[in-house]
């Protein structure tokens, strides 16, 4: 473990870090069930960016392992980014975007989409309904919690952390009686999507990440001074100039459009935005100005290696990708938790 | 120069009033010290000079315009504010939280190290620069908070005016730090920065205030230099102890000793 003070220099970290994203990105697309060694991959996808891939082995590698593996980078950065922004939002290390609300109410809102279509959609408008179900519900879990924790004199941390619950709370109550009315079908669907998966990775999909993503992981670094104030609590922050309203509602809004999003296109994919930017706190401290960045990037790596995982476990069953992030997470939160001392976490 | 005036301003931020016409001017390298009971309002006069607390009746100006006006960025710019208590718990390390100090200025990097070093070396933190905040002593920390808050408001070119806001500075420093401190605030007053600080210690304030405003119960009971406001008659009637005033055997200043 990492003794008191000491910490892993900045650029050594993200080093690591940007050779080690493409590098797990090519282990992701080179594993799968049809046997396509490292070299053949490279060579297929370079078959599929060029146009010419009409082999069996770049469809597989094109059309199918490369929009998954760009969905999961992207989602995994922007749920670790996210994770590190509201921590530092919240000034609690144990923060976690789930915790304003966003998972529940993107849970709840995927599940009315799928009892209310029933069987009558299915397929890509299908998927797409539930993702929008998905992303609405966040959206509006979030607007409501942060209506509840706003008043005259400010936005308190406080009792936004407790509306989060008591809206979480909420959702999955909805949410458990919808299950109730549901059938069989729907309910095994309902349980698939919350366990989170990226199995339904497309081109459309790889988009619609990339650019609200993309938005999400350029905006999310414009606080990281006001964020860096923050953590001195929040008069501090306003007596060094922080637009404390300002920056709280810009915060939460573009992590509640993240996150959203990311339940929306890959369901609940717990522990990434929780763990990734502990540990990364850990080894460069926790300056947002490095933090937010080497946090996207390791839950990048995280989010492609855990998917790996998921999908050659059990091949040819796919364990949902939430369910392997959570094996991985929970046990190392925990050891977090029993050494916390040992980096001065209190 | 007056840097922050306040003309009769109460202020109520949670419905009964903590402040009641507070009525005073503070001049560029001023010291100003706020003494008064428990709960007699000095932490809340700190925070609405900083602008954390609206007045509800009066004005404050800041260098000669309204505070209310001052875009946050620019106000920090010219006044910084050490609260009483520090909720700092992230693993930040000392020269990363003092270096906070300088977030509201844009005067480079080379400008921000060279007075990090400086204060570092003022506040005796420099040894303890790599150590990481949550591990400290109360005692450090607080020189940590204050080098960060000095820095903030430390050159001269940064703002038109300077305004140091200190709520109990000496607090858990040892005899050493306290003098070190006071010394360093006594130096920064000399390049023309006003300071207001709530200290417990009136030996301390005779020693540093030029003035010393009396708080009692939210109304400001008396205002003047130490020779005026320290009289056995303040205390009785504000803080009901009896005091002897003596003299200070060096600095000639009034000298409180409870009875």
């Amino acid at each position: 473990m990492i003794s008191a003070g000491k910490r892993v220099s900045t650029g050594s970290v993200f080093l690591v870090l940007s050779i080690g994203l493409p590098l797990s990105m090519l282990i992701a697309i080179s594993s799968g069930i049809a046997d396509i060694d490292t070299i053949g991959a490279i060579k297929a996808l370079g078959d599929f960016i060029l146009g010419d891939g009409g082999n069996q082995a770049s469809v597989i590698i094109g059309k199918i392992r490369l929009p998954r593996v760009i969905l999961a980078a992207v989602v995994g950065a922007v749920l670790a980014m996210s994770g590190a922004a509201m921590q530092g939002l919240f000034r609690n290390p144990l923060a976690d975007p789930s915790l304003i609300g966003v998972t529940a109410g993107a849970s709840l809102g995927a599940s009315i989409a799928i009892v209310a279509s029933g069987s009558t959609l299915s397929g890509l408008l299908g998927v797409s309904l539930v993702s929008l179900g998905a992303f609405v519900g966040g959206l509006l879990a979030v607007i409501v919690v942060f209506r509840l924790a706003t008043s005259a004199s400010g936005t308190s941390v406080a009792t936004m952390l407790l509306a989060g619950i008591a809206i979480t709370a909420l959702a999955g109550a909805v949410t458990n009686m919808l299950e109730f009315y549901a059938d069989n079908a729907m309910l095994r669907r309902i349980s698939l999507w919350r366990m989170g998966g990226l199995d339904g990775a497309n081109y459309q999909r790889v988009m619609v990440a990339c650019t609200i993503g993309g938005v999400v992981l350029v905006a999310l670094p414009r606080y990281a001074a006001a964020l860096n104030a923050l953590l001195l609590g929040e008069s501090e922050a306003r007596y060094l100039g922080i637009d404390l309203h300002r920056v709280k509602s810009g915060l939460i809004v573009i992590v509640a459009v993240g996150v959203g999003t990311s339940v929306a296109l890959a369901g609940t994919i717990g522990f990434v935005g929780l763990v990734v930017p502990h540990i990364m706190r850990m080894l460069i401290g926790p300056d947002h100005r490095a933090l937010l960045p080497a946090s996207a990037l390791a839950g990048a790596l995280l989010l492609v290696l855990a998917d790996t995982v998921a999908r050659v476990a059990l091949a040819p069953t796919e364990l949902p990708v939430g369910v392997v992030t959570a094996l991985v997470g929970v046990p190392f939160f925990i050891s977090l938790l029993r050494q916390r001392g040992h980096y001065g976490m209190q | 120069m007056s840097v922050i005036t306040l003309s009769n301003v109460s202020a109520a931020p949670w419905g009964p009033a903590l402040l009641q016409d507070i009525d005073f001017s503070l001049d560029a390298g001023e010291i100003l010290g706020i003494i008064g009971p428990n709960g007699a309002g000095k932490s809340s006069l700190l925070h609405l000079m900083a602008g954390g607390i609206d007045p509800t009746h009066g004005e404050i100006t800041l260098l000669g315009n309204p505070l209310s006006s001052w875009p946050a960025d620019e106000r920090a710019r010219a006044m910084a504010m050490l609260p009483q208590q520090s909720t700092l718990n992230f693993p930040y390390r000392v020269d990363e939280v003092i270096q906070l100090g300088r977030n509201p200025h844009a005067s480079g990097a080379n400008t921000d190290r060279s007075i990090l070093q400086e204060l570092m070396e003022l506040t005796d933190t420099l040894q303890m620069a790599d150590r990481l905040y949550t591990q400290l002593s109360g005692g450090e920390k607080q020189r940590v908070q204050l080098a960060r808050v000095l820095a903030q408001v430390w050159r001269k070119e940064d703002a038109p005016g300077r305004l140091l806001l200190l709520d109990e500075p000496s607090n858990g420093l040892d005899l050493a730090h306290q003098k070190l401190v006071l010394g360093l605030i006594r130096d920064l007053a000399t390049t023309g920065c006003a300071v207001a600080l709530v200290v417990h210690d009136f030996n301390l304030l005779a020693d540093i205030a030029d003035r010393v405003i009396v708080l009692d119960q939210g109304k400001q009971v008396q205002l003047g230099d130490s020779e005026k406001v320290f009289t056995p008659a303040t205390f009785e009637n504000v803080f009901g102890v009896k005091v002897h005033i003596g003299r200070h055997p060096v600095s000639g200043k009034p000298l409180v000793v409870q009875l």
